[in-house]
C-alpha cells in the first residue's frame, strides 16, 4: 500500500531550448486534496499531461500509486480520471451518449453517481455537447471523471473560465464527492482562494520548478509576515526571509518559519515589532513568486539591496 | 466502443449519401419514364446484362472511392486536431487501439456501403429490365466483363483511397487536410498514369484491376495475384503507419 | 446556518468553524441536544476540505461544546462544559488580552472598552 498517490522524480519536459518543466519532484499523499499553483506558463498543464501520458517526459520519473508508464499504462488510466485544461468531449454527442461512451471503459463506473451528480449541477444531458455552455462543458468534464469511480482525480484549472455560481456548484460537488469516497485529488489552479479553503497540500511551481511543497497546515502555523520599525534593520533575503519590503517608515518581512526567533532578532538589534501576523495562500504565492522575478512592475520595495534607515 | 463513436460521428454522411443514391434512383427512373423507355429496353439479354453490370459498377466505383476519402477523414488524429485527443487518449485503452479500431470501423462502413449501393443498383436494374442474366451462360464472366475482378477493384480501390486519407489525416491532425492531400496525391497520380500510357505506353501499377487488365503491362508486373497482395499489403500499411506515428509523438 | 469562511484575514479555518458553533450556542441560536450537520455535509456546504471541519468538530468535542453519538450524529452538548473556573478563564484570558491592546491602540479608557463588553454580553443575552 504505497503512501503517495502521486511521486515525481526529476520530472523534466524540454523543448529545444525551452524548459517547460525543469526537475520536479511532487510528492502527493494518497486522500489529499493537493492544490497545484503556478504562474499562466509555469508548467502545470505540461506537468500534467505527462502524468496523463499525453506527453512524454523528457527525463525523471513518475509513478502513480506505485505504477508508471507505460508498462502500467492501462491500469493507471483506469484509476485515473481526468479533467483536461481544454474542456473538450465529442462535439455530436450529448451527456448521455457520452456516458455511453465512458462506461464500459472503466470497471468501476457508477451510472448512479453520473445521474446524481448530473441533477444537483443541473446539465442539460440531452443537449450535444458543441451546445453547452463553458459552464455546462466544464460540469459535463468533471461528470465523466467523478462518475468512473477514480482513486485518484487530476484537474487542469476545473474553475477556469468560469462564473462564480458554477464555480461554487462545482466546489460543492467536488467536496462533496472527495468528503464521501476520499479520493486522492490533484488540482491546478489560479483560484488561490478557493484552493486554500479545499486543499490540504500545495505545490506551487514556477518556471518549470518547484518552490514549495507544503501541507497548508504547516504554511500557516510557519509563515508569517513581521512588521517592524527601527534603524538599520537588515535588508537581506536569505533561506528564511523571502522577502523585505518597506512600507512607509516600517519594515515588513515575510519568513518561512520561527518567526519568533527571527522577531527577537530584531528587538536585539533595537528595532520596534509592531505586529506578527500570519499569511494567507495568496500573499505567500505572491511573494515567493515575485522574489524569483524581481523586476516585474508591481514589485514593492528592493528585495537584494540593503536599507538605508530612515526613521 | 469506439465503433460506435465512428458510427455517430459518420452517421450524418452515411444518411446524405443514402438519400442522395435514393434521389438519384428516382431521378433516373423519372427520365427512364418521360423517355418511354421503361419496360422498353430493346437490345439482346447480353448487351442489356453489359450495361447493368456496367452502370452498378460505374456507380459503385464512384461510391468507392468518394465515401473512402469521406471515410478516412474520420480518424483519431482528427479528433486530436479538434482538441478531444486529451481526452479520447486518456482513455484506458492503447494508442494501438484507437488508430486500429478507427480504421476497422471505417472499413466496415465503407463495405457496409459498397455492398449496399452494388445492391441497390443492380436491384433497381433487375427491377427494370428483369432477371436478364438467366438467359445467358455464364454470367460471370461475359466478354469484357468479369464480376471477380470488379468486385476486387472496388475494395482494393477503398483499400487504398481510404488507408491514404487516413494515414494522412492521423498524420497532420486533420481530418480535412489528410483529405485534400490524399485527392492531391491520388489525382496526381492518375495523370501521371494516364499521360504514361498515352505517351509512352508504360502502365503504373493501380488497384483498378479492370483497367490493369486491360492494357499491355509495364514492366514491372509480376502477375494479378501478386498484384493483388502488392494492394492489400500497402492498404494495410497505412494504419500500421498511423499507429508508429501516434505512439512516438506528444498529443 | 453557517455563514461562510474565508481566507482573507489568514484566521485558520477551523477556528472560523468553531468560532461560529460556539457562538451560535451563546446566543442561543444551537440549544442543548440540536443536531449539527455531519462533516461531509457542512465541508460540502462551505466548500472547505472535510479534514478542516472534521479538526473543528473534534477541537469542540474535547471542550465539551458537541459530542457525537456512536451511531452517527452530532449534537450541542447538555450543559456547561466540564471545565474548572480555573480553566475556563485561562481560554478567556488572550481575548481579554487582544481587547486590551486594541482598545489601547485606539486610545479608548478602561471605562470605555468595560461597557463594551458589557454591551456585547446584553446583546447577546437578548437573543436567548
Amino acid at each position: 500500500m504505497t503512501e503517495h498517490a502521486l511521486l515525481t522524480e526529476g520530472l523534466a519536459k524540454i523543448y529545444g531550448r525551452t524548459r517547460a518543466v525543469d526537475g520536479l519532484d511532487l510528492h502527493v499523499p494518497r486522500g489529499s486534496v493537493y492544490g497545484f499553483l503556478g504562474r499562466n506558463g509555469a508548467g502545470k498543464t505540461t506537468t500534467i499531461r505527462m502524468l496523463m501520458g499525453l506527453a512524454r517526459p523528457t527525463r525523471g520519473s513518475l509513478s502513480i500509486f506505485g505504477m508508471s508508464w507505460p508498462g502500467d499504462r492501462l491500469r493507471i488510466l483506469e484509476r485515473t480520471g481526468y479533467v483536461a485544461e481544454k474542456k473538450l468531449l465529442f462535439e455530436a454527442m450529448n451527456g448521455r451518449d457520452l456516458v455511453r461512451f465512458n462506461r464500459p471503459l472503466f470497471p468501476h463506473w457508477s451510472d448512479e453517481v453520473a445521474s446524481n451528480y448530473a441533477r444537483q449541477l443541473e446539465i442539460p444531458m440531452d443537449r450535444p455537447f458543441k451546445k453547452l455552455s463553458l459552464g455546462n462543458r466544464t460540469k459535463l468534464c468533471l461528470l465523466m471523471a467523478l462518475a468512473q469511480g477514480a482513486d485518484l482525480l487530476i484537474l487542469d484549472e476545473p474553475t477556469a473560465g468560469l462564473d462564480p455560481v458554477v464555480m461554487d456548484e462545482l466546489l460543492r460537488v467536488l467536496i462533496d464527492d472527495y468528503a464521501g469516497e476520499g479520493r486522492t485529488i490533484f488540482l491546478s489552479s489560479h483560484n488561490l482562494a478557493e484552493v486554500e479553503k479545499v486543499a490540504d497540500w500545495v505545490g506551487i511551481i514556477h518556471e518549470g520548478k518547484l518552490l514549495l511543497e507544503a501541507s497548508l497546515e504547516g504554511i500557516r502555523a510557519e509563515y508569517r509576515r513581521i512588521t517592524a520599525s527601527g534603524n538599520s534593520l537588515p535588508g537581506a533575503t536569505n533561506a528564511q526571509v523571502i522577502s523585505v519590503n518597506a512600507a512607509g517608515s516600517a519594515y515588513e518581512y515575510f519568513v518561512r518559519n520561527r518567526a519568533e526567533q527571527f522577531a527577537s532578532g530584531l528587538r536585539q538589534q533595537g528595532a520596534t515589532i509592531l505586529d506578527i501576523s500570519p499569511l494567507n495562500l495568496e500573499q505567500v504565492f505572491l511573494q515567493l513568486v515575485r522574489r524569483e522575478e524581481p523586476c516585474t512592475s508591481g514589485n514593492t520595495g528592493a528585495t537584494h539591496a540593503a536599507v538605508s534607515s530612515s526613521i | 466502443m469506439y465503433f460506435w463513436k465512428y458510427w455517430r460521428d459518420t452517421r450524418r454522411g452515411v444518411f446524405v449519401y443514402l438519400g442522395l443514391l435514393v434521389l438519384l434512383a428516382i431521378l433516373w427512373l423519372y427520365s427512364m419514364y418521360r423517355a418511354n423507355r421503361l419496360g422498353h429496353m430493346g437490345g439482346d439479354a447480353r448487351t442489356l446484362w453489359i450495361m447493368e453490370l456496367g452502370v452498378t459498377f460505374g456507380l459503385t466505383y464512384l461510391c468507392a472511392v468518394v465515401m473512402s476519402f469521406v471515410a478516412g477523414s474520420h480518424n483519431v488524429g482528427a479528433d486530436i486536431g479538434k482538441g478531444t485527443g486529451d481526452f479520447l487518449l486518456s482513455r484506458p485503452r492503447s494508442r494501438k487501439y484507437f488508430v486500429w479500431a478507427g480504421w476497422m470501423a471505417g472499413v466496415c462502413e465503407l463495405l457496409g456501403l459498397l455492398v449496399f449501393t452494388a445492391l441497390f443498383v443492380f436491384a433497381l436494374n433487375v427491377g427494370l429490365f428483369g432477371p436478364v442474366w438467366r438467359q445467358l451462360p455464364s454470367p460471370a464472366h461475359v466478354r469484357g466483363l468479369d464480376l471477380p475482378l470488379m468486385g476486387g477493384t472496388l475494395v482494393l480501390t477503398a483499400g487504398l483511397v481510404y488507408g491514404l486519407t487516413f494515414f494522412l489525416g492521423v498524420l497532420w491532425r486533420s481530418g480535412q487536410r489528410g483529405v485534400i492531400w490524399s485527392v492531391a496525391i491520388l489525382f496526381a497520380y492518375s495523370v501521371l498514369s494516364a499521360l504514361l500510357r498515352q505517351f509512352e505506353g508504360i502502365s503504373l501499377p493501380t488497384p483498378n484491376l479492370v483497367e490493369l487488365t486491360s492494357y499491355p503491362a509495364g514492366p514491372w508486373y509480376l502477375g494479378l495475384r501478386i498484384e493483388i497482395i502488392g494492394w492489400t499489403l500497402l492498404s494495410l500499411a497505412f494504419p500500421f503507419a498511423a499507429q508508429l506515428v501516434l505512439d512516438r509523438s506528444d498529443v | 446556518m453557517f455563514a461562510h469562511v474565508n481566507t482573507a484575514s489568514g484566521v485558520p479555518l477551523y477556528l472560523q468553524i468553531e468560532g461560529q458553533v460556539k457562538h451560535a450556542v451563546a446566543a442561543g441560536a444551537l440549544k442543548q441536544g440540536d443536531p449539527l450537520p455531519s462533516v461531509r455535509r457542512l465541508a460540502s456546504d462551505l466548500r472547505v476540505n472535510p479534514n478542516t471541519v472534521a479538526r473543528a468538530y473534534q477541537n469542540l468535542e474535547r471542550d465539551g461544546v458537541i459530542r457525537t453519538v456512536p451511531g452517527g450524529g452530532t449534537y450541542v452538548a447538555e450543559g456547561v462544559p466540564g471545565l474548572l473556573k480555573a480553566e475556563k478563564v485561562r481560554r478567556l484570558r488572550p481575548f481579554a488580552m487582544q481587547l486590551a491592546v486594541e482598545g489601547t491602540h485606539l486610545r479608548l479608557t478602561s471605562e470605555d472598552i468595560l461597557k463594551l463588553v458589557e454591551e456585547s454580553l446584553v446583546e447577546l443575552g437578548g437573543r436567548k
